[in-house]
């Protein structure tokens, strides 16, 4: 006899544990997503009303005639049939396909707008001159969380940490929320394969990520890393030497399950 | 402060149970993990989207279920999942021959869940892996008791065919 629940269970393999990046990411997507719905929503809002707007202009003044009078709706003369749909007074379900058309176009570009803005910051640079931000030594007071750095990138503020995570941004970041990681600097304990030295395991366009070994492990881990947005424009040894700076305290967490 | 409490519940709810879903996206794709890894992101930015008004309903881990389901559904009517795809390793199963009863390999039970249409195999996976009852199971899939109940017959026939006829099912019958 075989139970197909067991089969079941042995064929979806094992039950992984997300490690604080998987976590990280998911909610990184989830924040972006929301903020192009956001976004789009107000987008189309925005077209929503241009297009009611428009219609009793289109609606009152009628269409230009040949002689280049306007029409009145529903007036006399012969018309084409296209004329006559196109001049006649909106029915409702026509003035709805309008904003609906005009909200759909509103909301595709608001999307793509909002894309852009996210992978500006992310990967644009953060100074004008694209040169590497500066780091300087840090000697303010004792930072909240777990996560105690040395050294602090030029003209940015610590957003918020705790003992999952530090998270620092440009002053200017619009994006005050300190769970929102793109195109900002992340602190975190780390569940990736294990190194001997502190290196940048991991780069694209919208982040690099450095890790470093820990001295003795806190919370299972191992490691933590430095998530980091391109725009700093660090070469590896700069962004190698500002995590390195950083000490974890044993009050950390790692982000499981 | 309401986007920090909708991230710390999310983070929390990820944590626990991001596993389960990679696990149930798994048998769901019949063994593609790159796939699965998708669905799985693609069920919780949704998830993230729609956490206030999930959370105060149904909770979000059936919210998460369905919109895993439907991902996947969604994914096999791509037209150009209907064509042959290359993949990193040769499968290791024979095609049509019966598996042992005793001891079918993985990659065998994943090869008789890859025949099954999307629909069956859904059904196979939320009855029978997540022991979801047909009601649950009709709500996740969003059909009828009653297609439930042909699917699953369906299905069950298909594997006891292919794995063997003394195949049981103790989970997920009521």
């Amino acid at each position: 006899m075989t139970e197909l629940h067991d089969l079941l269970e042995r064929a979806a393999g094992p039950h992984v544990t997300p490690d604080a990046r998987d976590i990280a990411n998911d909610v990184a997507r989830g924040v972006r997503a929301l903020r192009r719905r956001r976004t789009g929503a107000a987008g189309g809002m925005l077209a929503a009303a241009v297009a009611a707007a428009a219609i009793p202009v289109a609606v009152g003044g009628g269409w230009p005639s040949a002689s280049g009078g306007p029409v009145a709706p529903g007036g006399s003369g012969a018309k084409s049939p296209s004329a006559v749909a196109n001049s006649g007074p909106l029915t409702a379900e026509q003035k709805k396909k309008q904003a609906a058309a005009g909200q759909v176009a509103a909301e595709d570009a608001a999307k793509a707008a909002a894309e852009k803005v996210a992978l500006a910051a992310a990967s644009h640079s953060w100074r004008a001159d694209g040169a590497p931000v500066p780091i300087h030594t840090y000697a303010g007071p004792a930072l909240a969380g777990s996560y105690q750095p040395s050294l602090m990138p030029e003209e940015t503020v610590v957003q918020g940490g705790n003992a999952y995570r530090l998270t620092i941004a440009r002053a200017d970041d619009r994006d005050k929320n300190p769970d929102s990681f793109v195109g900002k600097i992340v602190v975190m304990l780390s569940g990736r394969a294990p190194v001997d030295t502190p290196r940048v395991v991991e780069s694209d366009s919208f982040s690099r990520i450095v890790v470093v070994p820990l001295s003795v492990p806190i919370d299972g881990a191992t490691m933590f890393e430095v998530q980091y947005a391109p725009g700093l424009a660090w070469t590896d040894d700069e962004a190698i030497k500002f995590a390195s700076s950083i000490e974890v305290l044993p009050t950390a967490k790692s982000a499981k399950g | 402060m309401r986007e920090p409490g909708r991230t710390a519940a999310f983070r929390d709810y990820v944590a626990a149970d991001r596993g389960r879903l990679l696990r149930t996206a798994r048998l769901l794709t019949a063994g593609d993990d790159h796939l699965a890894e998708d669905l799985v992101q693609t069920a919780l930015t949704r998830l993230y989207v729609a956490w206030p008004r999930v959370s105060r309903a149904e909770g979000p881990g059936p919210y998460a279920r369905k919109i895993l389901v439907n991902a996947f559904i969604d994914e096999t009517r791509r037209p150009w999942r209907r064509r042959e795809r290359a993949t990193a390793a040769l499968p290791d199963r024979a095609a049509a021959e019966p598996v042992s009863i005793d001891l079918p390999a993985d990659s065998a039970v994943l090869g008789v869940l890859a025949e099954l249409p999307p629909r069956q195999r859904a059904v196979i996976v939320l009855r029978y892996l997540l022991d979801l009852d047909v009601q649950a199971t009709s709500r996740a899939l969003d059909c009828s008791e009653g297609t439930v109940k042909s699917q699953t017959s369906h299905a069950l026939a298909k594997l006891r065919e292919r794995l063997g006829a003394q195949l049981t099912t103790t989970g997920g019958m009521s």
